[in-house]
């Protein structure tokens, strides 16, 4: 870990560290007008929902104050100036701002996200690896079925199913909502880790497969180093670059998409407070759930880019040495040296 | 991989199970009194807002507040509450007195005065049912207040028995807390905020200090479930005790099973009643009355409920509300048949063609048919319109889209399918036939039905207000402006053992005396 923090420290660093959080204005503004104007394409708006018994005079009245008599150009940029002050608005249904309704149901999405990801790697890299090599093997097929399966099941369908095994006839977990601790976590986490799990095997088993070929392996058994050194130590370390590409954006996915899971479970998370904002029209919050989880997956993804760095010499080279120059190309060599 | 990532990925993965766990909430926690101390039910409403006024979905505002008068919704009479005698001051149903129950606490230890009272029918948030009435109050002394209406309302002490439109609130809790100061009622059960996740979980505490009836148990939670299986299967787990609407695929599977039982809420009155109306705007139908007369005959009332899904839905018999008030009018009332008759509406369908002055062409009919009772009633229309050579389209949407379709400046529609809660007290008419009010889909903007609900409003004299309501309503039927189709249900399901739970057809199930035995 002093790596990392040597590599935070770092000016390189810094900098890069810098550019992507300037990056992070383009997605939010991109985002937030996206969903401005697809809210605004739908029939109906929010205000006619809230001003069910309105005259035409009170709801004209109505519309005013809120820009709805404007351009939707107009209300986005009303929305970004609070924005702009750290105000992500006032939730139109809840009448609560935007950022409270978002970190009171952020933690359960971060434990649901979190959970699922574990689950993910604790069954795909022992597959993944496995079924590399074992190649050709029944149990290379067998992995590839699973992770076949895995992706191919929708998780509308496990979560139920698992609702039905575990919950309605062995009376194990609850199967639904967030009541009950850790027993409350287990199915959701299932449900999405089983996708992700999936997704992560495949990448596994191919950035395996293509390390387990190189010559420094060979090299590695030739000097007797016992397999399962060679596989953890030279193997694996070599293939995490695109593992923990794949574990970044999965995780990326699963706080943003755990959508589907939190509404079967009845999970308390992001992702049902943003369906249900959906439905009601309620275009502050959705508007304003969407840019904070566009900013944590932004987030992420630096973190992620830090990891290469932590397992990669050649990365960590990069960012320790400061030798690399805007404009000036290097070269990496296999062995971390930069020339 | 080396240890040095394993051991804090495992550490992390331990750590996650340990801070997502915590003590395990159950409501097996149980007391000395041979009941359990927590109920949980499912509900598949969402309340939003801490304002009792101000939630479409209202089943928390029993709990927490009171009411001014109680309506006994089976002996069909008011009952004191907060209040404990009310009375008109005037003929004209404009001014009231009411002396208020003494000794009665706010949960934050605030003692109840005439003060709140003016506080929770003329604040800022206020339901408009209660505040667009209200015009000013006199305060007497602290538990005597003169109340003054702008209009007539005869029905405003029914309206003062809902705590949707006055649940009662503590005047300085609010003005010191505008968005927490709500949440302080003087009901039997307090919020518990902590607990409590808008929109997801309520959890609350037996109010020790109440002033009625206390609570057996005593903690209770609401958790929305909005699925109906998911539900259902929380209630066989035992995670919830009470689950509101299953689905009708699922009540034999409840029935059959030792460990629950069924509640229909029949007999205590209607929810809702489900209706076809038609666009009186700018509608096909709007200026021919053929037409509209045509539709109504073509529908088969029974073909309706069969696919509603509602397995306790009544057919509709005429009448624009609920079975149990004073004012409906007899079917004998009626001088149009509308009954179901495919070859008379095949003949006035030739007349509106005449009046039409040619064919009438494509109708639309919209709903909100994200909801499946909503699309199969939508369904049924469109064959029954088929059937007598009318052709229509389902414009589908939700309902955010039916306000926009049915907005009075520029409505585009022809047929809606729509449904309207129903109470006994007469002019909850007013919300379907009066303009722009919101369950008025058919946009009836008509001066003989205004004014009848105006002059009926304002009279204390219940027989002279009854032939008013049964000439409004004989109007209504005879110009086919709404087709009343079905009288729909509420239901639920509970765990053997559970006491207490009021499965009101005619309103959310009351969940105040919850209890379950051990």
């Amino acid at each position: 870990m002093q790596f990392a923090s040597s590599i935070i420290r770092n000016d390189n660093m810094h900098k890069y560290i810098l550019r992507r959080v300037l990056l992070l204005i383009p997605i939010i503004l991109g985002v937030s007008l996206l969903v401005f104007v697809m809210t605004d394409s739908a029939e109906g708006n929010v205000l006619q929902l809230i001003g069910d018994d309105y005259t035409p005079q009170q709801m004209a009245e109505l519309m005013h104050e809120y820009g709805y008599d404007r351009s939707v150009l107009y209300r986005y940029g009303n929305y970004m100036k609070g924005l702009v002050r750290g105000n992500l608005g006032k939730s139109f249904i809840y009448k609560r701002p935007v950022l409270e309704l978002y970190l009171q149901r952020l933690p359960a999405t971060l434990k649901l996200a979190g959970a699922s990801i574990l689950v993910a790697i604790v069954l795909s890299i022992p597959l993944g690896i496995k079924a590399a090599r074992s190649h050709g093997t029944l149990i290379d097929n067998g992995s590839m079925v699973l992770a076949l399966l895995g992706l191919s099941m929708p998780n509308y369908w496990l979560g139920l199913m698992l609702a039905v095994l575990f919950s309605q006839k062995l009376h194990w977990f609850p199967s639904g909502g967030n009541l009950a601790g850790w027993k409350s976590l287990v199915l959701p986490a299932i449900t999405l880790g089983t996708g992700l799990m999936a997704t992560m095997t495949r990448t596994t088993r191919s950035s395996m497969l293509d390390v387990i070929r190189q010559d420094y392996l060979r090299t590695a058994r030739a000097k007797g180093v016992p397999e399962k050194v060679v596989i953890r130590k030279h193997g694996l370390r070599n293939a995490l670059i695109p593992i923990i590409t794949i574990i970044g954006t999965e995780l990326g996915k699963a706080l943003g998409g755990a959508v589907v899971t939190e509404n079967v479970f009845s999970y308390p998370g992001v992702g049902r407070l943003i369906i249900e904002a959906v439905n009601q029209r309620d275009t502050i919050t959705v508007t304003g759930c969407l840019i904070m989880t566009a900013v944590l997956v932004a987030v992420i993804q630096l973190f992620v880019d830090i990891l290469y760095a932590v397992v990669d010499p050649r990365l960590r080279a990069q960012y320790t040495t400061g030798r690399r120059k805007r404009g000036k190309k290097q070269q990496i060599t296999t062995q971390g040296a930069v020339v | 991989m080396k240890k040095r990532f394993l051991v804090p990925l495992l550490m992390l993965f331990v750590a996650s199970l340990v801070f997502a766990g915590g003590a395990k909430e159950s409501s097996d926690a149980s007391g000395d009194s041979g009941y359990r101390d927590h109920f949980v039910a499912a509900i598949n409403t969402m309340p939003v807002t801490l304002h009792p006024g101000d939630n479409d979905a209202p089943i928390v505002n029993d709990l927490v507040y009171d009411e001014l008068i109680r309506y006994n919704k089976v002996t069909k009479e008011f009952e004191p509450s907060l209040a404990v005698k009310w009375e008109w001051i005037d003929d004209t149903a404009t001014a009231f007195r009411m002396e208020l129950r003494q000794g009665v606490k706010f949960h934050n230890g605030n003692p109840f005065t005439a003060e709140d009272v003016e506080y929770t029918l003329s604040n800022k948030g206020a339901n408009s049912n209660v505040k667009s009435a209200f015009d000013h109050a006199v305060i007497i002394d602290d538990y005597t207040i003169e109340v003054y209406l702008k209009n007539g309302d005869a029905d405003y002490f029914s309206k003062l028995s809902n705590t949707l439109y006055a649940g009662v609130l503590n005047k300085a809790s609010v003005l010191a807390d505008p968005d927490n100061g709500t949440a302080i009622g003087t009901g039997p059960w307090k919020y518990d905020m902590k607990g409590t996740l808008m929109g997801d979980t309520y959890k609350f505490v037996r109010n020790e200090e109440y002033w009625g009836k206390k609570p057996i148990t005593k903690q209770l939670t609401l958790r929305y479930i909005s699925s109906a299986s998911s539900r259902l299967i929380a209630l066989q787990n035992d995670e919830v005790q009470a689950i509101m609407e299953p689905n009708a695929a699922d009540v034999d599977k409840i029935k059959n099973d030792p460990r629950l039982e069924y509640h229909s809420g029949t007999g205590v009155g209607p929810a809702k009643l489900y209706y076809v109306g038609f666009n009186m705007i700018n509608g096909k139908g709007a200026k021919n009355i053929y037409l509209r007369q045509a539709i109504a005959r073509a529908l088969n009332l029974a073909d309706i409920i069969a696919t509603s899904g509602d397995l306790n839905a009544v057919e509709a018999d005429g009448s624009f509300w609920g079975a149990n008030t004073a004012f409906r009018a007899p079917t004998s009332a009626f001088k149009v048949d509308l009954s179901y008759n495919l070859e008379e509406a095949r003949a006035l369908v030739k007349k509106a063609e005449a009046l039409n002055g040619g064919p009438i062409g494509k109708l639309t009919i919209t709903g909100n048919t994200t909801k499946a009772i909503n699309m199969s009633m939508c369904l049924v229309v469109q064959q029954a319109c088929k059937a007598i050579g009318l052709d229509v389209d389902i414009e589908e949407t939700d309902s955010a889209g039916i306000k926009a379709k049915t907005d009075w400046n520029n409505p585009n529609f022809d047929i809606i399918q729509y449904n309207v809660p129903l109470e006994d007290w007469a002019s909850a008419v007013n919300r379907m036939f009066l303009p722009f009010s919101g369950n008025n889909r058919a946009l009836l903007n008509d001066d003989y039905v205004t004014n009848l609900i105006t002059k009926a409003a304002a009279i204390t004299n219940d027989a002279e207000r009854a032939r008013m309501y049964q000439d409004l309503q004989v109007y209504i039927h005879d110009n086919a402006i709404y087709v009343p189709a079905y009288y729909g249900s509420r239901d639920g399901a509970q765990r053997k053992g559970v006491e207490g739970v009021v499965w009101s057809n005619d309103g959310y199930p009351e969940f105040a005396y919850a209890t379950v035995r051990k």
